[in-house]
């Protein structure tokens, strides 16, 4: 084997990892060659050296500092870790009472509903009849039987509906659902509003942040830690920040989440890089 | 070097001496890497920058990652970023300690972080591969090279010694 070859072959060599008969070959080599023979005592030198040094032990105390500088970090973006945690210390007689108190709600919200209903139903029946007269004065002169089973044209059944429409609209206008394919604008940032969930909501938001690689902060910029948000007030501000490729997704998922049309922010907003861009959650807690 | 494969998934489900575990496991390494690429004087900021890094992205690391290769990649990546690379002096080094550092200070740094891992950490050709993400044949190719430049850069450096 030609020394140039042989040269090219020394780390293999030295490392035991060559065939036989390769091996061989660079030992004819080396022992034909002096200057490869230089080379070679010099590598398995410095082979020696690298390997008596060794790994380095971290200095003492290494893991302990760097701990107290993780432990004066935020939250690495560990919300929903964060409401894992917490959520699993809650007493279950807690979580028992929460449930309970969703039931209830739910059971007055649903109460609520039917009671708003029946009174537009109400309204509805009792302007019926108030208006046809005024339409049609022949319906005066009609015996209350006729009236019942052949209404005037033109007059009482056109001003139902005209009464019914608003009473319905009146009712279930916080109720309607937003579209979901809202025209969205990453250069207009958009608050939205989250009423209701309690410790749900946390977690949701969480999941949100998660699913588009988004991250939460304070108006400052800094990164949210869920400590601070249900500690002394219940209702706080903050901000979601993603990168405008998953903005969309964003809006849309908070769209559906708060079930209410966003509004523009009016105010000020944290710092953002490029390509990002902001959404403000007003969460009640 | 030995793999705790659930680390990851502990860190996940928010067991507060998994991150504090995964440093006690891999410090040793993680620093000899920062020490023999950048020198003694950056070399503890250096890890410890890692391991903040590391503790900031972990939250999203697939739990089936190989964690010590990742950690690894991690610190080559802050190595690189590290520019410009200048060692510092080599004051605090043993004698023999000191000679490879001089010379590892004269290498390209892909000749460098190859040579370390292989050589000081004592890594497979295969692992060093998957974690710089190149083909085998360039680890070993990189790895021969650096060995050859700082062979022949011993003799003067042990004839002054």
């Amino acid at each position: 084997m030609e020394s140039f070859f042989a040269r090219n072959r020394l780390s293999a060599y030295l490392d035991r990892t060559l065939p036989k008969g390769e091996a061989e070959a660079i030992a004819e080599a080396i022992a034909r060659d002096i200057a490869l023979s230089a080379d070679v005592q010099a590598m398995q030198k410095t082979l020696s050296l690298m390997h008596t040094c060794g790994r380095a032990p971290a200095p003492t105390g290494f893991s302990a500092r760097t701990m107290a500088s993780i432990a004066t970090q935020p939250v690495p973006g560990s919300q929903v870790a964060w409401l894992q945690r917490r959520m699993a210390r809650m007493p279950t007689e807690l979580l028992a009472l929460a449930g309970a108190m969703a039931v209830i709600l739910v059971a007055i919200n649903r109460a609520n509903d039917g009671a708003d209903e029946r009174l537009a139903s109400n309204e509805t029946t009792m302007q019926a009849p108030a208006v046809a007269p005024q339409d049609n004065a022949k319906t005066v002169e009609q015996t209350s039987d006729t009236a019942a089973v052949e209404p005037p044209e033109n007059a009482s059944t056109p001003a139902v509906k005209a009464v019914a429409k608003p009473a319905k609209s009146n009712g279930s206008k916080a109720r309607t659902p937003v579209p979901k394919s809202l025209p969205y604008d990453p250069a207009s940032p958009l608050s939205y509003r989250i009423l209701h969930g309690g410790d749900q909501v946390l977690y949701d938001i969480a999941v949100l942040a998660d699913e588009t690689g988004g991250r939460l902060v304070d108006v400052h910029g800094k990164l949210f830690t869920p400590h601070s948000l249900n500690e002394s007030r219940s209702f706080s501000q903050l901000y979601l920040i993603t990168n405008i490729d998953e903005s969309a997704k964003a809006h849309a998922m908070l769209i559906e989440r708060s079930g209410m049309e966003p509004y523009p922010i009016n105010g000020p907003q944290p710092p953002l890089g490029e390509d990002e861009t902001v959404f403000l959650i007003e969460a009640q807690l | 070097m030995p793999e705790a494969p659930n680390l990851i998934r502990r860190f996940h489900a928010g067991e507060s001496n998994a991150f504090a575990e995964l440093v006690s496991t891999h410090q040793d390494d993680l620093y000899t890497l920062c020490l023999r690429a950048v020198g003694l004087d950056k070399a503890e900021a250096l890890a410890e920058t890692v391991l903040l890094a590391a503790h900031q992205a972990l939250h999203r690391l697939d739990p089936d990652t190989h964690l010590y290769n990742w950690l690894m990649q991690l610190t080559v990546e802050h190595i690189q970023a590290t520019s410009p690379l200048e060692c510092g002096p080599n004051d605090g080094l043993e004698e023999g300690s000191a000679t490879i550092q001089t010379l590892l200070d004269d290498l390209d740094l892909h000749f460098r972080v190859a040579v370390i891992m292989r050589d000081i950490i004592r890594l497979p050709e295969s692992q060093i591969a998957e974690i710089l993400e190149l083909p085998l044949g360039t680890v070993r190719s990189r790895i021969h090279r650096a060995r050859l430049t700082m062979a022949r850069g011993i003799a003067p450096i042990m004839d002054n010694v």
